[in-house]
This record gives structure tokens, C-alpha cells and sequence, in this order.
């Protein structure tokens, strides 16, 4: 029976700033897949509840029916992108059996059934609490985990990928062109092109190029149309999305699609977000020196990531100049421009330049005519739902840049 | 708990009403008020302190030509005890006039929303909102009771409401949820009250109202409906109680009438305090910055509410990872406490007066402690010597040995824990367990009631033992203590209670063929330890009464008598366990003719050091 599914967005998505500042939660890859993937193979009912700001953008990406009255199955959109978890929610949806289902603090899933049906208008902020107070069936175990912090897509990054790659070649139509080298139609590969598989498996999408004296190490995934240039190495669980551009040394990251990471420079146990542009020789740290676990500052709090290798978190539409060095473990906001050397998180919309003396905000405007020309070299057209988007996180992180007689700092 | 008494006929004067709260004075007694509806007009008059010493001929209130009245003898929950919080409160136009017994769960919400409308509100009190509320529909509906039934079926949580109208100045308007009500027939004449203590003077003949129900009384009668608007057809039952008996609530003694009364209490300690939304507990006294920053608790209580303390260290512990020190009230300020920065120190005590404890929480606060206070009586002197706190709810607590007071600090205290857990990674599954396990306690606790006659009969064969042991680990070492306490409290038996860990190192030693332990065995983690101990004393002879839990088989085999209780969470075993010590006691105590609610050489309230 194709269950109705709901993927709602909670009152928590301020940890994951940047990564799902201007985009849905649900649609945050990490090892290939994003939830709304694994979610619309189970039930073509797929609906959400999404911040207001997001939805106008949201619709034509991710196609999606409306909410209907009846039983539904409630997931949330920060549940970890893991293959292994849809034949967990095709039989909580087939079951039938109300309940509610924590990760943490926050409320992984629900099912409710047809007589306790949620209000139509309930948004992100009202659907947790009043999930809660339907009282429904508290689950024993927890059977999903979330995404509560934005470094945890890295973190889940290297678990993830045996499954979730093992799944995407085991479901799709791709030819092993290789031994454990698996494209899809149209890729090109070249001939100097070197593969080592033995730890897992390289799949190319549909028009993937990889150029001349490229070197994969298993197991990556390139999204559809994107181009690996030469010389790129690209390395140990690397999930790239479409219409990127690859190069210089890249090693256990998620970049999403339409970012450019062209030239030498080393991204290394971090998280790209869509229309970035890295300049050349830009670099993360992803170890201390000490080697010690990489502890993370975020919203003046100190947060201990359990990791010994952490890179950059990058949101959507950064750029950096040519040679910025991002010290390990830091936060890039959205919109931000880097220059030189960068020791500490930096806001959304923010010229940072600190070697140079200069921290300063990137006006909207700006932000938005960057946006328009991204699109127009990629022949898309820059549509009001993506400027209120922009204008929306804009807004929300005002208080970042506004801290008085400080620098911007996240 | 408080005191409600009205009359509708002829002779509604201030005099009858002062004496039918003066009934109803041990329910509450912070505070009183009086309003009687004379000739389109209310008059009032309310008063900080006890009822019992006013003399009723001297109130300046009319007395000649009204047709109704209310009075009330507060127990405060909301709002200290003054002048402005003492009910009956009023409208803005001083045209209705509200008492009520209870807690409206809602009232903040309502009450933003009536300020927004215009009302203008003169005390902290959740009763206010009511006459408010009723106002506000009487705008849109001239009838009375509508507005009225509109009114009563916004709140939400538990009340007994009479009101009275100057539009209609013969009619006393009544409803009920949760909160008793009982409503007398005389000739021409009608009662309400919160219990039957007050009607005795005036008739015999009594209806009980349910929930749900709303009533209109007027000098020739009474009608009733619903809260649908639906009539119903009451029964009329006549007293056969003598007055001492309806005060202790058919009881013989308030000891036993306040055990009974726990599944109400445990109740009232936790209402309105469930956020279930958010997986936690709201406790409107304590500010969540304070809370946010505690980083070391220290409780500071005597005896039962002691007893309270070591509960509330575990649970602080376990649930909140909060380093967390139990000391004496009496011997606090002498031993030198190092108070670390960001200490929050929690002060238990049922009346609030506790000299040994004020002193401590002093102390604290001087080496610059954060303080809140644990206590049953609103604007007692540790309650305004902390500043904030979470008060209990209980109601008045009479018996000298403490009972429901106990329970209900342990409820508090679990609530506590679980918001103090939630701000530190305390997960939404774990707060929304222990939420779901509080709201079943009333539950259960009424089930261990229901087995009073079989634990009695036990007590009664160890009525002429000479000493006691009661042995627990973690959550139900406190429990014993208490069990032991109770004991020797009202029966005058020697009892000592032990952390059964320790039996081997000492007391042991006193087990000998026939002595009496009561091991509590109704937690899960150390059951099979429990079991070790039992095994022990069972290898002396010593004779065993077990408090295990629901199902549990096995320790029949080793006990001679069993007492179980419902299965709930490990950390809130003690709210339950205590209950079935508590009848224990009492039963013991009464067997052996000892004067139950007032032991010999105790005082209920210890106001010295």
C-alpha cells in the first residue's frame, strides 16, 4: 500500500546553519543520497512541512503531492540519508501502528493515524510539539538518527557510503566499465584516468567526464554531468553532486551540485554546499596539529565533533579568492567571501578578510547579482522564489554579523 | 486546597457565611474573604490569616437585605497570601464575584488574553481569570448562566466555582471539575461548600455534584445541568456523619485521610507543570537562566523532607548529571559547606517554617548560593527567604507525621530533575518516559490504597514487636528511612532504616530469630541485590515483609508477606513504595492505641533550632 509520507522540518534546524539555511533539510546529501531520494522510492504520497521561506523554491525541485486527509507516516527531514532505512519506514508506513519515534531531542517519525489527523496549517515550529501531544505509542528504540549539527554530514559520511553506494549501483543501470568503476550512459573516461576500488567502488552518473591523469580511490560518487579535470584526486568516500567541476586533492567530503572546486588545493572531511566557487590553491585543514580531536565553536558554544579529522562546513553560494587557507573545523555561512587566511567561522553574507584587516557584510543586493550571473552561466534563470530565499537567510542571520566591537563570528 | 461555603435565602448575612468557612478552616487558612449580593450591589471583604479568630458580629458588611453569599478560606497555590489574592475576586466593573477551589491549568493564557481585551487584573491569583471570563461573555450574552457556562468550559485543570452575580442577587452559580462540591437543602434556603463541615448546622440533606456539573442556587431550590447544558437529575443523600468526622473527611484521623488523599496530591504536584510538547516540565518559580547555569546542587532539609533530599540527590544525579549534596538544615551552617560558584541550593520543607532549614538556606544564600524553596505553604518564610520556588500543591497537612507532603516533594523534585536533565542532553525519549510514568502515580497510587485493609491486617501482627528494620538501595534507601521514621514517629517503636548494601557491615547483627525487616525490592537495577539481602535475613530468621513490585514471584518464596506496587520507573519507586509504609505505620499505631495525628514530644511545623 503506498502510505502517505510526510517529511517535516522541526524547530531545530538552526544547528545545521549553514548547510540547511536555503534548503530543505530533506535534500542534504550525504554518500550519494539525500532523504527526499530514499523517501519518494518508498511512496509517491510524499508530502512536507517545510519553513515558510522554502517552500515557493522547494516545489519545483522536488516535485511533491499535497498533504491529504488519512493516516500519515510523519518523518523527519533531518533523518540521516541511509539506504538501510527504507526498508525501516516501508514497514513503520505498511504496518499501520500509531507511534512516535525520538533521535536525541528531536522526533524522528510518527504515524498518526486517520482520526488524530494534523491540522492543515501546522508549520515547522508546531509540528514536533504537536506530534508529543498526540500522546501516541512511545517507541522503545531509536530508529532513525538525525542530522543535529552541520559537521554530522561528514561525520556519517564514511558509515554511509558502503550501503548507500552498494544500493545506488544495485538499483540504477550502470555498466562496470572498469574493475569497480560503474558509470551510467554518456561518460567519459580517460584512458590515463587511475582507479583503485579495493575499498569500494567508483560510480560515474550520466555524462560524467573524467579527465586525463585523474586518480579515484573508492569509494567516490560523481553526480550526473560533472567534470573531474585532470590531475584531480579525488579519494576515500567523495560524494559529488551534478554539474560539478573537480580538481586538485579531494578526500572524504559531500559537495553539492553546481559547486566549482577547479584548480589545485586540498578539501579534505568537509561539506560543500550548491553554487560555491572555490578559487585556486584554496585549502582546508581537516587535522590539528596537536592531532586531537577537533572541537567545534558554533553560536559561542565549544562542541566536541568526536573527530580527529574535520575540514570546512561550507554553505550554499560561498566563494574564496585564490589561496585562502580555512583552518580545520571551521563554518563558512552563505553567501560569505573568503580572502587569505581563515581562523575563525565566518557569517553568512560576509567579506571576510581578515589577514587584510577587513570583515565586512556582503550587502543583499550583491549577493543576489552573484546569484543571478551563477545561474546565467549555467543557462538558468534566476526566478524570484531564489532571491526570497537569499533575502529570507539574509534576514535570519543578521544577528551573526552583529556583534558589537567584535568581529563577525559565527 | 481551600474552603468554599455559600448560601442563597433569606439570612445570606456576613455573620452565617464567616461561620461556615470557619468549618471549613483546616482546608486552608492563609487567608478568607466574604461577599454577600444585597440590592443590585456586592459588597466584600477579605483578610490576611486565620478565619477561626474573627468575630463575625464586627464585619462591615451589610447584613440585612441579602439574598446570597460566598465565602472562602484560602489555601494559597498562586500568589501569596495578601489581601489582594484572598478571594472572592471580582470583574472589572465589581459586578461578579468568584471563589474557587483549585488550579486553573490555563489561567496565564486566558489571563493574556483578557488583558489584551481591556480586563484589568489586581492579583496573582489563577481564580481571577474566572469572573473575568464570565464578563467578558456577559457582553455578548445577557443571560447569566450562559455566560457563565461559556465561561467555565474554557478552564481547564480542576476547580469547585461558586459565583455570585449583582444582576441576580439571589442566585449562587456553581460548577465543578476535580474540586469537591457539595450542595445543602434547608427550608427556603440553599448551601454550597467545598465539604459537608459547614452544612451540618443548617440541614442534613445534601446533593454531591460531579464533574462536569454546574448548578444555580436560589432560596427555593436548585437546578443542575451539565456543562453541556444538559439537565440532570440529582440524588438527595442525608449526613449521617457528626462534624469531627466530616472534617477529617469521614476518616478517624487526618493522618489516614491525608494518605488517602495522595493520588489528588501527587496529582495536584505535577499539574499544569507537564510539557509534554517539549518533553519536559515548565516550574514557573525558578527562572531558566538560574537553571541554565547551576552546576552543583545542595539540598538542605530535615526529616521527611530529608528523606525528600536524598531522593532528589539521586534523581539530580542520574537524570540532570548534577553533582548534588543532601545536608541537615540543622547542621548545614555549622559544617563549614564550601558553596562553589553557580550552586543552586533547594530548601525542602512541607510548612515552610522549618527553623533548621531557614537557617541553612540563609547560609547559602549569604556565601552566595542560588536559592529556591521546595515547600507546601505559599509565602512561608522559606518561600520568601528564597525568593523563588516550586510550591507543592499538597494542601494543608494536619497529621503531624508527614505523608502527602513527602510524596508530593518527590513529585516536584522528579520534575525538576527531568527540566534540569532536558537542558543538559537529557534525550525527549527519557523526559517523555518519565513524564508518561508521573501521570500514571495518581493511578497507582490509588491501586496501593485499595489494598489498605490487607496491609493493615499485616501491620496488626507486628504490633507488639519491639524493633524494626526497613533495608533499600538507591531510590528505596530514602524510602526506607522514611518507612522507619513513620514508625517511630506514631507507634513509638524503635526502627532504624539501612542502606542494604550495609547490612553486612554491621547491622546484621540484629537480625535475629523473629525481628521484623521490611526489605524494599520494587526497583528493577538492584532487585537481584535486594534478593541477596532478603536471602540473608531470611538465613537468620528474621522475619520478612517485602514492598516488591507488581509480578514479582520470587521474593514470595523468602518473604512472609508480600505488598506489591505498580511497576514504574526505578528513580520513582519511592513515591510509590512509601505509601504501603505509610498504612503500615498508621495501622501499627492505631493497633496499639497511640495518638495517631498528634505523637507524643512532636510538633507538626519545628519553628526552633
Amino acid at each position: 500500500m503506498d502510505t502517505q509520507i510526510v517529511l517535516f522540518e522541526d524547530q531545530f534546524l538552526a544547528d545545521m546553519n549553514p548547510v540547511a539555511l536555503t534548503r530543505p533539510a530533506f535534500s542534504v546529501t550525504c554518500a550519494s543520497y539525500t532523504l527526499h531520494e530514499i523517501v519518494s522510492s518508498i511512496s509517491t504520497r510524499v508530502s512536507s512541512i517545510l519553513r515558510d521561506y522554502l517552500k515557493k523554491v522547494a516545489a519545483p525541485r522536488f516535485p511533491q503531492k499535497g498533504r491529504e486527509k488519512g493516516p500519515a507516516l510523519f518523518l523527519n527531514a533531518s533523518i540521516v540519508p541511509d539506504v538501510r532505512y527504507a526498508a525501516r519506514i516501508r514497514e513503520l508506513a505498511a504496518g499501520g501502528k500509531p507511534f512516535v519515534c525520538t533521535a536525541g531531542h528531536r522526533v524522528a517519525a510518527a504515524y498518526v493515524p486517520e482520526e488524530m489527523a494534523a491540522p492543515e496549517k501546522l508549520t515547522a515550529e508546531e509540528i514536533t510539539p504537536w506530534l508529543l501531544e498526540c500522546k501516541l505509542p512511545l517507541l522503545d528504540e531509536e530508529l532513525f538518527r538525525t542530522f543535529d549539527r552541520q559537521f554530522e554530514v561528514v561525520k556519517h559520511l564514511e558509515a554511509l557510503f558502503p550501503g548507500n553506494i552498494a544500493h545506488r549501483l544495485a538499483s540504477g543501470s550502470h555498466r562496470e566499465v572498469k574493475p569497480g568503476v560503474y558509470a551510467a550512459e554518456d561518460v567519459s573516461i580517460a584512458d590515463t584516468a587511475v582507479f583503485r576500488t579495493r575499498e569500494g567502488p567508483v560510480v560515474f552518473e550520466r555524462g560524467v567526464e573524467a579527465m586525463d591523469f585523474t586518480y579515484f580511490v573508492g569509494p567516490v560518487h560523481v553526480g550526473a554531468t560533472s567534470r573531474v579535470i585532470e590531475r584531480a584526486s579525488v579519494k576515500e568516500c567523495v560524494s559529488i553532486g551534478e554539474r560539478c567541476k573537480i580538481g586538485g586533492e579531494i578526500e572524504a567530503s559531500v559537495i553539492e551540485g553546481f559547486t566549482n572546486k577547479q584548480h589545485h588545493g586540498f578539501l579534505g572531511h568537509s561539506y560543500v554546499g550548491s553554487w560555491v566557487n572555490l578559487g585556486a590553491g584554496t585549502s582546508t585543514s581537516d587535522l590539528k596539529n596537536t592531532y586531537g580531536e577537533v572541537r567545534l565553536e558554533f553560536h559561542h558554544a565549544k562542541i566536541d565533533t568526536g573527530m580527529q579529522f574535520l575540514g570546512a562546513v561550507i554553505g550554499d553560494y560561498a566563494k574564496s579568492a585564490i589561496n585562502t587557507s580555512i583552518f580545520t573545523g571551521k563554518i563558512i555561512g552563505v553567501s560569505s567571501m573568503l580572502y587569505g587566511f581563515v581562523g575563525q567561522n565566518v557569517p553568512s553574507f560576509c567579506n571576510y578578510a581578515r589577514s587584510f584587516g577587513q570583515i565586512t557584510e556582503c550587502p543583499l543586493d550583491q549577493a543576489v547579482l552573484i546569484q543571478k550571473r551563477m545561474f546565467a552561466r549555467r543557462g538558468i534563470a534566476q526566478n524570484v522564489e531564489d532571491v526570497e530565499v537569499l533575502k529570507a537567510a539574509f534576514e535570519l542571520t543578521r544577528s551573526e554579523r552583529l556583534i558589537s566591537d567584535e568581529p563577525p563570528a559565527l | 486546597m481551600c474552603g468554599i461555603f455559600g448560601y442563597a435565602g433569606a439570612g445570606a448575612n456576613p455573620e452565617v457565611l464567616v461561620e461556615g468557612i470557619k468549618r471549613l478552616e483546616y482546608r486552608g487558612y492563609d487567608s478568607w474573604g466574604v461577599c454577600v449580593a444585597c440590592d443590585d450591589q456586592l459588597s466584600l471583604l477579605r483578610s490576611v490569616g486565620r478565619i477561626g479568630s474573627v468575630a463575625a458580629g464586627d464585619l462591615p458588611l451589610p447584613a440585612g437585605s441579602c439574598r446570597a453569599g460566598i465565602a472562602h478560606t484560602r489555601w494559597a497555590t498562586h500568589g501569596a497570601p495578601t489581601e489582594a489574592n484572598a478571594h472572592p475576586h471580582t470583574d472589572c466593573a465589581g459586578r461578579i464575584a468568584v471563589v474557587h477551589n483549585g488550579i486553573i491549568e490555563n489561567h496565564a493564557a486566558l489571563r493574556s488574553r483578557l488583558e489584551a481585551q481591556g480586563h484589568v487584573f489586581r492579583s496573582e491569583t489563577d481564580t481571577e481569570v474566572i469572573p473575568h471570563l464570565i464578563e467578558e461573555f456577559l457582553k455578548a450574552e445577557p443571560d447569566f448562566t450562559a455566560a457563565f457556562h461559556s465561561a467555565v468550559r474554557l478552564l481547564v485543570g480542576a476547580y469547585g466555582i461558586a459565583a455570585v452575580w449583582a444582576g441576580d442577587p439571589g442566585a449562587i452559580f456553581v460548577a465543578r471539575l476535580g474540586s469537591p462540591i457539595v450542595l445543602g437543602l434547608g427550608k427556603d434556603r440553599t448551601f454550597v461548600a467545598s465539604d459537608p463541615a459547614p452544612l451540618v448546622a443548617h440541614t442534613r440533606e445534601v446533593i454531591y455534584l460531579d464533574d462536569g456539573e454546574i448548578a444555580v442556587l436560589r432560596a427555593e431550590g436548585f437546578t443542575t445541568k451539565t456543562l453541556e447544558g444538559a439537565p440532570v437529575s440529582k440524588k438527595i443523600q442525608q449526613l449521617a456523619f457528626s462534624l469531627p468526622d466530616i472534617e477529617r473527611g469521614g476518616f478517624p484521623h487526618f493522618m489516614l485521610k491525608e494518605i488517602t488523599e495522595q493520588p489528588e496530591s501527587i496529582r495536584n504536584a505535577f499539574r499544569g507543570r507537564i510539557v509534554r510538547s517539549e518533553g519536559t516540565a515548565r516550574l514557573g518559580g525558578v527562572e531558566e537562566a538560574v537553571l541554565r547555569k547551576v552546576k552543583r546542587c545542595h539540598i538542605v532539609a530535615c526529616g521527611t523532607s530529608w528523606h525528600a533530599g536524598l531522593v532528589g540527590k539521586y534523581l539530580l544525579e542520574n537524570l540532570a548529571r548534577i553533582p548534588t549534596q543532601v545536608s541537615f538544615g540543622g547542621e548545614f551552617r555549622y559544617s563549614h559547606p564550601v558553596i562553589e560558584a553557580d550552586t543552586l541550593a533547594i530548601a525542602i520543607s512541607q510548612s515552610g517554617e522549618t527553623a533548621d532549614t531557614l537557617a541553612g538556606i540563609r547560609e547559602a544564600k549569604l556565601q552566595g548560593a542560588e536559592t529556591i524553596g521546595i515547600c507546601n505553604v505559599v509565602g512561608s518564610s522559606i518561600a520568601r527567604e528564597c525568593g523563588k520556588g516550586i510550591y507543592i500543591h499538597a494542601g494543608p497537612e494536619i497529621g503531624v507525621a508527614s505523608t502527602k507532603a513527602f510524596t508530593s516533594q518527590l513529585v516536584v523534585l522528579s520534575l525538576l530533575a527531568v527540566h534540569l536533565g532536558r537542558m543538559r542532553g537529557l534525550s525527549l525519549r527519557a523526559g517523555l518516559l518519565y513524564l508518561d510514568a508521573i501521570e500514571k502515580l495518581p493511578e497507582q497510587a490509588a491501586r496501593i490504597l485499595g489494598e489498605r485493609d490487607k496491609i493493615s491486617a499485616i501491620a496488626r501482627q507486628y504490633a507488639a514487636c519491639a524493633n524494626f528494620l526497613y533495608i533499600g538501595r538507591l531510590y528505596e534507601y530514602p524510602a526506607a528511612l522514611e518507612g522507619a521514621l513513620k514508625l517511630k514517629e506514631i507507634s513509638y517503636i524503635h526502627a532504624e532504616g539501612v542502606q542494604a548494601a550495609e547490612m553486612k557491615h554491621g547491622p546484621i547483627a540484629l537480625v535475629e530469630p523473629g525481628t521484623p525487616t521490611v526489605v524494599l525490592a520494587a526497583q528493577g537495577e538492584i532487585r537481584d541485590k535486594m534478593m541477596g539481602n532478603a536471602h540473608e535475613i531470611r538465613a537468620r530468621g528474621g522475619r520478612i515483609i517485602a514492598v516488591a513490585q507488581e509480578g514479582d514471584d520470587e521474593i514470595g518464596a523468602l518473604a512472609e508477606h508480600v505488598i506489591t506496587i505498580p511497576k514504574t520507573l526505578d528513580p520513582l519507586v519511592p513515591i510509590l513504595s512509601v505509601i504501603p509504609l505509610q498504612l503500615f505505620a498508621y495501622a501499627v499505631a492505631v493497633e496499639r492505641g497511640c495518638d495517631v495525628d498528634k505523637p507524643r514530644n512532636l510538633a507538626k511545623s519545628v519553628t526552633v533550632e
